[in-house]
């Protein structure tokens, strides 16, 4: 049965916590008929990850099914979700607009500028309430406390003590962060409870980074605002960053929602669940409300789009009301509801506000990082996901490149799968992509580990994809084996049916007392290579509470060699250890390599990235091992460099080629189709990115801008500036204040010119602290593309400067550079080398009692007895 | 256009100072609403029953005849004060939540449609008129929405000269951008509430219309309870969801439940009380995505029973989070009995509790017994209504050939076939034009694989053998190299006795002429196949909806078959038997002096005419280079 759990204690710790008392509002409703019905519209988003500009990528079924079109590339774009709202939020009688968290990290937006022009972005839009996502803490605490700081809505993390265990607290977050808001939305009180993400908060301690956070439980907190707000408001919504499952607990087990709106999974949920909250009657009994749960999606692909419509409770659910005086007309409950996600794409207009906000950014972004610049060409699409479980094509192209890189070479390498962000798509590979896929600052390690060492780790990711589906969380090179997912569900479930929960780190008590406590040992508990079950102890003698019993959870685990033709080519083959079998590799194509059965004596050398090199996932035990060190290569460049080492696209078509052609194409390579499509693609891509940098001038820009210019001169000071950057001009007028806000985080060489000539007085004539120009770097950008464009002009870094004519410019390079990226880029593919096969829990428990009538049959032996009586004592 | 950019980030700090000191808080802007705001809705049933939980209205899919559910529509449009707006005249949209009207407009005289009467307390009472409409698969709790969506020409106003001064301001305040319209007032009223019964899984599967097409209720949530003579049982488990039947109809009775990963403690023959998630296509079936359900005796389904696409979270079973300390910790007895949200399904058929024992039994159902499809009542008749009758369901088929010829058409290895590439035109050869050949990749990354019924030749699939039955269709192959043959064992092991050796039923080799991997293997035929039936149409899935007009011909529809268990193949011995010594005695014979006629079986490779023309293209130094002319010994 379900329970309502309440707590009082918690309660009163909360309510002065939070300051509530100073937050008590009186309901206005004299002026609205409750009575004859409310509609409201929320507008949803969340999971932004940075993703303020447009991006390509392949859609799924999915995305198809809620009506997006691949045609209608590319996808996202805030200033085109904000012309969304707009029309939405403009006709909507009652409205509000919520967002789910985590919009920071996932793009080099992010990396440059640390979530600054997303909280512009947000504030623009007007969003009214934002809840703290996991990875809003990626460029710490610090740097959330000062980005929220400039936040113009209202920022929630109800389930957060911003206190470390000692009671110290790091930073006022708490001015920041609020546990709920009351939305005034025209006249209707919404209360917006927030719950920040506890799922990764708890990893997040195995990192780098220690918050100082206090998470509480989701159940009484959530359950504890509401009872202190129901009587101030008309109605009573939530906004998460928990994950599916969290939110639908906490709806089943609180009493008092009426929405939620959730994150943290990236998925869309069209239409909403509807589930049913821990409400119960007078005697106890089970008595739910629906709620509806709406997610919608992720990288700003959607515009969550809820109406909803409301009547008194007592209207609702009148039985609850029988014989009772105390009711009341503002006491709203939702009666109906409908969900639109509005896809965000190309024939959606940007709305110009917002592209002029983001146009600094976006053109400095492109000089600084050279974003546009193709590192490699992508015939097919490489996905980050495997099918059936199996490691991915992409992941197997990092985790080889990252043991085949200089200064790691390891004889073989995992990446944990939840690291690589996205799939790297057919087409043209740019720098900006490379973020995409790693957007976060690892590195590559390298350690040493004993055979038994890697079998524990191969053993962990096997127990851990188990509770995902049997998906490999690890992506591997240079090794390869099976996930029996079979024999780690079996032990989680033979030890519960004992009693006791598995904990993985306590397995080996785990694995003694199922192997000796069952009536029937076990199948998966394995004797020791001497065939031994008991662990005699320094005696000799055997001591029960000593014995090892193994159980594995990865099988068959071998190491790819060098290449061989028969078995015999393979060094250790003459006992068995090593066997000669196809493989697929992402450099060489299929071949036959020797395949070398791990020995636990053995040590091989590990290459990992630097945040499961500190236990990061829940590899707790790399985390303790001294042989470790971080090679300080970042994982960008670890990718960059095995798109580099690939083949080229006119290699590609020699390989495809038959045999008697491959001088032909090697002779003319406009006869390869590979290179053909690079071409194509590049000129179409360049063409894009064209339109998309130089969409406005400078000049625009301050058009956009002069008539809010400080001076109130207006357009005038935009005269000329076909030449020169916004910036230069800004600093000429001595607009001191207005350019230091548009450009201090981005140029400190600026930064410190322009507090001279302005004799560091900002707009309202007060003195510019010097030290702000302490936080960015010193070689500005700004600066050293100035140089080069004095020594070279047409130097492209330059080129966002003199916008009017570098459009044509950029068009024009575009379709005569193409074919030469072609010739000189790698083409990029991938390979399922390193193949992992799940052994996947099946139905065989219940088989015997199903199966009426039927045998099963293992043909083997009979037909060789089949073969035998026909007179064949050998195959031929 | 108005300009706030550039003083809101001007006036940032300043503001947020401001802001945050109060913050939390509401601000105090007050609403000026002019015009409609709501609409007062009555909706009278002709059966004069709303229904309710406990007793609910019986759902038709039907708008007209006997069943069809006939409700008269009043309403009259109010201000946000709640007074009638008589000055509104316009045309709202209808619609049913869920469900579907047949008219999806009505039209407002005066502010009202139908007759009202103003009482002493201020309010209007309905007496009488009113529009007629009727409601189709609505089910559960269900409301009739009333909505003002339309935007207004604004009309110009004339100065006495008859120039155009300007236009007549918006009743609600809100003109378009252009100026030429006023945007619609979204004044909304809701119905009363009608309850009708919950969906059963044939509400969802049959589409009276369209007997072969998409679910009726399509986009629409779900949401499926076991009733008394609706027992539901889950049927079978598979590598992304499970399968869900509904004992009490014979046919469109049964769905999958797409849950993206294996889904956790769910087991065939499970009692389910009640399942729910959004209805959806994909490729021609109908699924319940992003699921939840409670099976009799457990606890309800959790996050890793649906994650959908596991992002961050590193929890691990029986993890807590400690709400002092933040860390995560073994769960505590008192934790573990509050998650034991044990699901009780036995309420629903008995008055009475029952005993710890009975509900125990009481949780698990005996399996439906499997449909039998056959030739000449399935391949061979024009289907498509049959077959998605038959969806999802438990069926059987007697006497079928497997693949003997296997080709890996993916020879970039990214586990994708590139449609207009040499791999597709490979797959193509393979998967059209050849009746006993299975695309290499799509065996590895599906475990799918192609089957014919002996007789009639009516084409099969069968999906994930290996990891619910352990049977791997390509297992124990020869490791043989086209390039290099090893004439001294062919592929065959020495046994142990050093003298007699085993050979294996497949064996694999590089084609000369394409480098592709090939496997072939012995002819193996089933006696019977069991498992669920899934319909695949490749076109068929996204925007592109499974309209009968999609359905160009039979053969596009695959159908494919997923076992539940390894009793669920079941061979024909004696055949295989055979089938294995010709293909051994083929692979033998070959080598020494061509073909025999016995080993003519389905293989080409085995046939003279095309060894003889492989040996001339391929010679082989001391190999015979034809086939000797022999009869069978």
């Amino acid at each position: 049965m379900l329970k309502t759990r309440k707590k009082a204690g918690l309660l009163a710790v909360l309510w002065l916590a939070s300051g509530l008392a100073a937050c008590t509002t009186e309901i206005e409703t004299d002026d609205i008929d409750f009575e004859s019905g409310i509609r409201l519209t929320v507008i949803h988003t969340g999971d932004i990850h940075s993703r303020l500009l447009p991006y390509d990528m392949d859609l799924m079924a999915t995305d198809e099914r809620i009506g997006m079109v691949q045609a209608n590339e590319p996808f996202g774009g805030i200033a085109r979700a904000a012309t969304i709202i707009r029309k939405i939020r403009s006709q909507a009688q009652h409205s509000l607009h919520v967002d789910s968290g985590d919009v920071f990290q996932g793009a080099p937006i992010f990396n440059e500028y640390n979530g600054e022009p997303e909280i512009f972005a947000l504030n623009y839009i007007g969003l009214d309430a934002f809840v703290i996502g996991n990875h809003e803490f990626d460029h710490g605490v610090q740097n959330l406390y000062d980005k929220l700081s400039k936040a113009q809505f209202t920022i929630l993390a109800a389930n957060y003590q911003w206190k470390n265990s000692q009671g110290n607290e790091f930073l006022p977050l708490e001015d920041v962060a609020r546990p709920y808001t009351v939305v005034n939305a025209n006249g209707v009180k919404v209360a917006v409870i927030g719950m920040a993400n506890y799922s990764s908060m708890s990893s997040s301690t195995y990192g780098d980074n220690n918050l100082g956070i206090t998470v509480l439980e989701n159940i009484q907190v959530v359950q504890s605002y509401i009872d202190a707000l129901k009587n101030d408001v008309n109605i009573m919504t939530m906004v998460t960053h928990l994950g599916l499952g969290e939110d639908e607990d906490v709806i089943r087990k609180t009493d008092g929602l009426d929405i939620v709106f959730g994150g943290h999974l990236h998925v869309v949920l069209n239409p909403p669940k509807i589930i049913a909250d821990g409400h119960v009657d007078a005697d106890g009994n089970p008595d739910p409300k629906m709620v509806p749960l709406v997610h919608s999606g992720a990288f700003m692909k959607y515009v969550g789009h809820f109406d909803s419509t409301f009547l008194p409770d007592y209207m609702v659910r009148p039985e609850l009301y029988e014989g009772k005086t105390d009711k009341h007309e503002w006491d709203l409950t939702l009666t109906s509801h409908k969900y639109t996600p509005h896809p965000v794409d190309s024939t959606i207009a940007d709305d110009a506000e917002l592209t002029l906000l983001l146009a600094p950014y976006e053109m400095e972004l492109a000089r600084r990082l050279n974003l546009r610049y193709i590192v490699g060409y992508a015939p097919h699409t490489l996905k980050r996901f495997g099918t059936g479980g199996n490691d991915s094509p992409l992941g197997n192209f990092l985790a080889d490149a990252m043991v085949l890189r200089q200064r790691v070479e390891a004889d073989f390498g995992a990446t944990n799968s939840l690291g690589i962000r996205t799939d790297i798509i057919q087409g043209p590979v740019t720098n900006d992509q490379l973020y995409n896929v790693f957007p976060f600052p690892n590195s590559v390690s390298s350690m040493t580990l004993s055979g038994s060492e890697v079998w524990s780790l191969l053993d962990y990711n096997s127990y851990r994809s188990m509770n995902r589906g049997c998906s490999s969380q690890l992506q591997v090179s240079g090794v390869r084996y099976s996930l029996d997912c079979h024999t780690a569900k079996k032990v989680v479930d033979d030890y519960l049916e004992m009693g006791f929960l598995f904990e993985y780190q306590y397995r080996a008590d785990a694995f003694r007392r199922l192997c000796t406590q069952s009536s029937e040992m076990p199948s998966y508990c394995l004797p020791d290579e001497n065939g031994h079950y008991e662990y005699p102890n320094v005696r000799g003698q055997s001591d029960p509470d000593k014995n090892v019993y193994y159980v594995h959870f990865a099988k068959d685990i071998k190491f790819v060699r060098g290449s061989c033709e028969t078995d015999a080519d393979c060094a250790y083959s003459e006992n068995g250890v090593s066997s000669c079998e196809w493989i697929t590799d992402t450099h060489l194509g299929k071949y036959k390599a020797c395949l070398e059965k791990l020995q636990p004596e053995w040590f091989y050398k590990f290459a990992t990235n630097n945040y499961m090199a500190h236990g990061g996932s829940g590899f707790t035990s790399l985390k303790y091992n001294t042989t470790q060190s971080d090679t300080g290569v970042a994982l960008r460049e670890v990718l960059l460099d095995g798109i580099e080492k690939s083949k080229s696209c006119l290699e590609i078509c020699v390989d495809e080629a038959a045999d008697s052609e491959k001088d032909a194409v090697r002779a003319n390579p406009g006869k390869c189709t590979t290179l053909k499509n690079c071409k194509e693609d590049t000129t179409e891509f360049e063409t894009r990115w064209c339109k998309q940098l130089y969409k406005y001038s400078e000049q625009e820009v301050c058009l956009a801008n002069a008539d809010v210019s400080l001076d109130g001169t207006g357009a005038t000071r935009c005269v000329g500036l076909d030449k020169k950057s916004a910036y230069e001009t800004c600093l000429a007028e001595q607009y001191g204040a207005y350019c230091l806000d548009k450009f201090y985080t981005r140029d400190i060489e600026a930064c410190r010119i322009m507090a001279n000539i302005s004799g560091t007085v900002d707009a309202s004539g007060n003195p510019v602290p010097a030290g702000l120009c302490n936080e960015t770097e010193v070689d500005s950008a700004y600066s050293r593309c100035v140089d080069s464009y004095l020594t070279d002009p047409v130097y492209v870094g330059c080129a966002g400067l003199d916008a009017a004519s570098e459009y044509d410019k950029c068009l024009d390079q575009a379709a005569h550079t193409a074919e030469s990226i072609c010739m000189e880029v790698s083409c990029f593919l991938a390979s399922t080398d390193g193949r992992q096969n799940p052994i996947k829990p099946h139905n065989e428990s219940l088989e015997g009692q199903i199966s009426s009538g039927t045998t099963s049959y293992n043909n083997g032996p009979a037909i060789m007895e089949a073969l035998q009586a026909a007179g064949y004592d050998a195959c031929y | 256009m108005k300009k706030h950019m550039t003083p809101k980030n001007l006036a940032l700090l300043a503001c947020l100072t401001i802001a945050l000191a109060g913050s939390g808080c509401t601000d105090k802007e007050t609403s000026h609403f002019e015009g409609v705001h709501s609409f007062i809705v009555t909706a009278i049933p002709d059966s004069g029953q709303y229904g309710t939980v406990d007793s609910p209205l019986a759902t038709t899919n039907m708008f007209v005849g006997k069943d069809a559910f006939g409700v008269t529509l009043a309403a009259y449009a109010v201000d946000i004060e709640g007074n009638l707006v008589s000055d509104f005249n316009g045309t709202v949209e209808l619609s049913s939540e869920p469900g579907e009207l047949d008219k999806t407009q009505m039209t407002f005289t005066n502010g009202m449609v139908g007759n009202w009467v103003l009482g002493a307390n201020g309010k209007y009472t309905y007496n009488g008129g009113g529009e007629r409409v009727t409601l189709r698969y609505a089910f559960g709790a269900t409301r009739i929405w009333v909505e003002d969506t339309q935007r207004t020409e604004r009309t110009d106003i004339l100065g006495p000269d008859g120039t155009v001064l300007g236009k007549t301001t918006c009743l609600n305040n809100k003109a378009t951008e252009d100026g030429l319209y006023c945007e619609p007032s979204l004044a909304t009223g809701v119905s009363e509430e009608f309850v009708f019964q919950p969906q059963t899984i044939r509400m969802i599967q049959y589409n009276p219309e369209h007997p072969a097409a998409q679910s009726p209720l399509n986009k629409q949530y779900g949401q499926i309870k076991a009733m008394k003579g609706h027992d539901l049982v889950v049927t079978n488990v598979v590598s992304t969801g499970f399968y869900v039947t509904d004992l009490g109809d014979d046919d469109y009775n049964s769905i999958f439940i797409f849950t993206f990963s294996q889904p956790g403690r769910v087991e065939i023959g499970d009692r389910i009380c009640e399942v729910s998630g959004g209805i959806a296509e994909f490729t021609g079936m109908t699924q319940l995505q992003f699921p939840s359900w409670g099976i009799q005796n457990k606890e309800q389904s959790t996050a890793q029973d649906i994650d959908p696409a596991p992002e961050d979270g590193d929890q691990g079973v029986g993890s807590c989070i400690d709400p002092l300390t933040g860390q995560t910790r073994p769960c505590t007895q008192e934790e573990l009995e509050a998650m034991d949200a044990i699901v009780d399904c036995s309420d629903v058929y008995y008055d009475y509790e029952l005993t710890k024992e009975e509900k125990k039994a009481f949780a698990k159902i005996d399996s439906p017994e499997p449909k039998a499809i056959t030739s000449s009542n399935f391949f061979k008749l024009n289907n498509i209504n049959a077959q998605e009758a038959l969806e999802s369901s438990v069926v059987t088929v007697q006497d079928i050939r497997l693949s003997t010829e296997f080709i890996d058409c993916d020879d970039n290895g990214n586990l994708k076939i590139e449609t207009g590439t040499a791999e597709a035109e490979c797959r193509n050869t393979c998967t059209r034009s050849n009746t006993s050949c299975t695309e290499l990749s799509s065996l590895t990354s599906y475990d799918q694989w192609r089957a014919w019924t002996i007789e009639g030749n009516g084409e099969l699939s069968v999906a994930s053998s290996s990891l619910i039955s352990g049977f791997d269709i390509t297992q124990d192959r020869w490791k043989y190299n086209g390039y290099q043959p090893n004439w001294e064992n062919n592929g065959c092991y020495r046994n142990s006795d050093n003298v007699t050796m085993t050979c294996d039923s497949c064996y694999e080799w590089k084609d000369p002429t394409s480098g592709r991997r090939m496997i072939r293997c012995a002819e193996r035929r089933l006696k019977r196949l069991t498992g669920n039936l899934k319909q695949v149409l490749p076109g068929c899935s996204g925007t592109t909806f499974c309209d009968a007009a999609n359905f160009k011909t039979e053969s596009m529809v695959m159908k494919v078959i997923e076992p539940r268990f390894t009793s669920d193949l079941v061979f024909d011995e004696a055949y295989n038997i055979q089938a294995e010594i010709a293909f051994q005695e083929c692979r033998a014979d070959t080598q020494t002096n061509g073909c025999l006629d016995a080993c003519k079986i389905s293989s080409a490779w085995c046939s003279c005419d095309a060894f003889a023309q492989y040996r001339k293209e391929y010679p082989v130094p001391g190999a015979p280079t034809a086939c000797a002319s022999r009869v069978t010994p």
